[in-house]
């Protein structure tokens, strides 16, 4: 594998990912507070376990996490009287208005950055989406499994 | 652009950086840092001179009593050295020391390796184009010639 391009892939990634980070602290949160309220704002109540699997978070970090969320109004915990480690957790409505503002303003920072571009490249980006979602959910691509060619292709910049 | 496929984009981003990060720490597992050890051996690597411990406090976003806990494990697993900087007798920098070199290798390495599974599923010349469109969304990218 091409171990150049993959470099400069992981590297472009993941500045526009911290780009993207400005949309959080506009919410007085920091990335990690605005995914975990953002997978909790998605998935409606979610038990601590799966949150900590889904955001790779370790325990400690999570609770940490969870309990600046609820300090802040945004996500309230519901306990199970009966079992304290099926404790789950759920968004509020200002929670869900505040991650509503986030996503706002990650879309907006794209479309600021993809203003400035030809419109030729822009439609390339609009059709890399698809191999995009692919990747961004770990499935590998149709590509030579009968599967017509193309529609997740990548077209050249 | 539709304001959809901005989202979607930011959100599919997102998404990526959330699975590389996962892969990365599960490909650095095997070298037995925690994630502050990490971060602070990153940070000795890629200052320019050997960072003082208040630099690196500063750097990490923690108190000074919590980087010596971290230096003091870097130090004793033999990766870390502490020496006196000779122009300011009271200030201490940190080195690497020839272990500290080859983990930080190391990391580089799971790190990459961590990259080329997230993106094994596309063709090498679908790897070239989305590196390039991306890189032209990141404006304040470096210029690669």
């Amino acid at each position: 594998m091409d171990s150049d391009t993959v470099i400069r892939l992981r590297r472009v990634v993941l500045r526009l990912a911290r780009q993207l980070n400005a949309a959080s602290v506009g919410e007085g949160l920091t990335p990690t507070q605005a995914s975990v309220l953002g997978v909790v704002n998605g998935r409606g109540p979610v038990s601590l376990a799966d949150l900590a699997e889904i955001e790779g978070l370790n325990p400690t970090m999570l609770s940490r996490v969870v309990g600046k969320l609820d300090s802040f109004g945004l996500i309230r915990r519901l306990r199970d009287p009966d079992d304290f480690r099926a404790a789950r957790v759920e968004s509020t409505p200002q929670g869900r208005d505040a991650y509503e503002r986030i996503s706002a303003q990650r879309a907006a920072i794209i479309s600021e950055c993809v203003a400035d571009l030809p419109a030729e490249q822009a439609d390339a980006l609009v059709a890399a989406l698809p191999a995009l979602e692919n990747l961004a959910s770990g499935l590998r691509a149709r590509r030579g499994r009968g599967q017509p060619a193309g529609d997740d292709q990548v077209k050249p910049a | 652009m539709e304001y959809e496929d901005s989202a979607q984009l930011a959100d599919l981003l997102q998404r990526l950086t959330k699975r590389l990060r996962r892969a990365q720490a599960e490909r650095l597992a095997p070298l037995g840092l925690t994630p502050a050890q990490e971060r602070a051996l990153r940070m000795i690597t890629r200052s320019e001179e050997p960072p003082r411990m208040t630099e690196l406090a500063d750097h990490l976003g923690i108190v000074p009593r919590s980087v010596t806990t971290v230096i003091d494990a870097l130090e004793r697993a033999g990766l870390v050295r502490r020496e006196v900087d000779p122009r300011n007798r009271r200030a201490i920098r940190l080195h690497l020391t020839d272990q500290g070199l080859a983990v930080r290798d190391g990391m580089r390495e799971a790190r990459r390796r961590a990259a080329e599974d997230l993106f094994a599923p596309l063709s090498g010349t679908d790897r070239e184009a989305l590196a390039k469109l991306l890189g032209l969304l990141d404006r304040k990218a470096e210029v690669i010639p």
